[in-house]
């Protein structure tokens, strides 16, 4: 499963990146990201880690064709990547289901918004199938306000997994839910993963869950963000699925290492922390 | 990764309440059951004793207070007719007055109303998606929301003259307001990250709004809605004071003109019956919200 530099396809190609967003109240353009340049691998499983206000959330806007880059390139398997596309797929960290929809129209979302060529019978019964691989099912006709924060991001997961995207973008997935429920689902994330081959690209402000998911983590400066290091993370998997990744003994190392490296960051971003909010 | 598909298990408040199910009735479960109910009864029968109680004691003025007797006498002649009206003050009372007036009003009201909700929709949605529309609109939209509607009346009579035109004139510009603007509301505050999401999964403009501001904005509009034909009730009853009707000007015209002839039990009567239509609209609505947007209870004024 450890895809690094070596061998394995570059999937999504960054280089030089720039990219901000604008303050509309204040009328002004804020760098989030200065001169990233990275690469994903198809299969890996890309963690990036920062202080809040950072500019992670840019960057996976920008992967996911929400947000154009100011200046260099990013390419999504040798095409520079323009809007959205079927081959990407995100989970967001307010869930962003549709709270109209029951459990299973939530799911069957991505198959109308876009023409996957697939038979209308077809969706349902992959769309019952991911619900079921996440651990919801019997809940298909529940709607999300009958559903606990763990479960309904658990829908968020079935809808981005369900059309079987390239990349599986996910922007602190797990941030809102509480300690449990969190651990919880990071096992179950690492399965599905580790059993679908997915590619992902995933945010964290938090340390552990980095080394508990990610085969390489990248550690992103206060804003305006750059890439500080990429760590690489060589715990066997799964890491998740029998007891405690903590016990491991490369794991007290990493921790370490991580850590001193987002604590100069987190410091850092004191002065800069007044605007923090306006990334969402 | 599996997980039984039983719901009672996961602690979501799906599981279902339990239930009274065997005929072993005492007063006790009956009292918990019905109390409300049993409650109002009585708060209800104390009131309106109390309210006759205190009209025979001589206390007050009985044009200005009638015994409960009376107004339900006046009811009766008023809705179903075939009253005697001998010894009785028949000044503006005549068989089923209340209903034909009653019937004048709910005619005037419900068309204006679905001609206010009809275009307040639309206009509310054409601002929230539009920022020119938006731009153009909205200063007519909420200096007119403003200002207090009665005050625009001499100008409307001068447009109108008296008449039913402006008993229309007099609602639309009570009841379309509330339905714009939270008509308007619901497709701003429609979730960015929601937007985001269906983006993501490919949606085009057109479904954005389709298939997420339109949802979202569904239960605004029902509070908009709601809100509205409380607002209309108030203009229609408010126009047909001002109207110069001399028969059938409406429920409200009745209420106004009882009382001007000192028909107190009458003025009374027409009222009770213009409460309980309010109250049935009201909590009509009321279930109606809860019906379309189960998912979520807005309040927006």
């Amino acid at each position: 499963m450890t895809a690094s530099d070596n061998g394995s396809r570059p999937l999504i190609v960054a280089e030089n990146l720039t990219c901000g967003y604008e303050l509309e109240r204040e009328r002004k353009l804020l760098t989030a990201l200065v001169d990233i340049t990275l690469t994903v691998h198809e299969g890996e499983f890309l963690v990036l880690v920062g202080p809040s206000g950072c500019g992670k959330t840019t960057f996976i806007n920008v992967i996911a064709g929400l947000v154009k880059p100011w200046e260099g390139t990013i390419t999504f398997e040798g095409k520079p990547i323009q809007g959205t596309g079927p081959n990407r797929a995100m989970v967001f960290q307010d869930y962003a289901i549709m709270p109209w929809r029951t459990v299973q129209q939530n799911v069957l979302l991505p198959f109308e918004l876009r023409d996957h060529g697939i038979s209308k019978d077809e969706t349902q019964r992959r769309a019952r199938a991911m619900i079921s691989d996440v651990g919801l099912g019997g809940f298909e006709d529940s709607y999300p306000h009958e559903l606990s924060g763990g479960m309904r991001q658990r829908v968020g997961i079935a809808r981005a997994m369900v059309t079987q995207p390239k990349v599986l973008l996910a922007d602190e997935p797990f941030g809102a839910l509480d300690a449990m429920t969190r651990e919880v689902l990071q096992g179950q994330l690492e399965t599905l993963v580790m059993n679908a081959g997915q590619t992902v690209v995933f945010i964290t402000h938090s340390i552990d869950e980095a080394i508990a998911l990610g085969d390489r983590v990248a550690v992103i400066s206060h804003r305006p963000g750059t890439i500080r290091e990429i760590v690489e993370v060589d715990i066997p998997r799964p890491r998740l699925a029998e007891g405690e990744i903590t016990g491991h003994p490369k794991h007290g190392e990493l921790r370490e290492h991580l850590w001193s490296l987002v604590k100069d960051e987190a410091f850092g971003a004191k002065d800069v922390a007044v605007d923090e909010g306006a990334e969402a | 990764m599996t997980q039984t598909p039983v719901k009672k298990t996961d602690g979501t408040g799906i599981e279902s309440q339990p239930r009274l199910r065997d005929a072993n009735w005492t007063w006790a479960r009956i009292w918990t059951r019905y109390r409300y109910g049993i409650i109002t009864v009585i708060n209800l029968t104390v009131f309106f004793l109390l309210w006759q109680w205190f009209a025979t004691s001589g206390r007050v003025n009985p044009l200005v207070f009638p015994k409960f007797t009376d107004v339900l006498r006046s009811l009766k002649i008023g809705w179903l007719g075939g009253g005697n009206l001998e010894g009785f003050n028949n000044r503006m009372l005549a068989d089923f007055v209340i209903v034909q007036n009653f019937w004048e009003t709910l005619k005037i009201y419900s068309v204006a109303m679905v001609i206010a909700i009809g275009a307040g929709i639309p206009i509310g949605l054409a601002m929230g998606g539009s920022k020119w529309v938006d731009a153009i609109l909205s200063p007519y939209v909420w200096t007119l929301s403003s200002l207090p509607r009665i005050a625009i009346y001499p100008i409307l009579l001068l447009f109108l003259g008296i008449g039913t035109q402006i008993k229309y004139a007099i609602i639309l510009s009570t009841a379309i307001f509330p339905v714009i603007i939270n008509t308007w509301a619901g497709v701003k505050t429609t979730e960015q990250s929601l937007i985001n999401a269906a983006r993501v999964f490919g949606a085009k403009r057109r479904d954005i709004y389709r298939k997420v501001v339109l949802p979202y904005t569904l239960p605004f509009v029902v509070s908009g809605v709601q809100l509205s034909l409380s607002r209309g009730l108030i203009g229609v009853v408010l126009a047909e004071f001002l109207s110069g009707a001399t028969r059938l000007g409406g429920i409200g015209w009745l209420v106004f003109r009882s009382a001007a002839a000192f028909n107190a039990p009458l003025t009374y009567a027409s009222l009770l019956s213009l409460a309980v239509f309010a109250l049935v609209l009201v909590q009509g609505t009321r279930s109606m919200e809860a019906r379309i947007a189960p998912w979520r209870q807005v309040t927006t004024t």
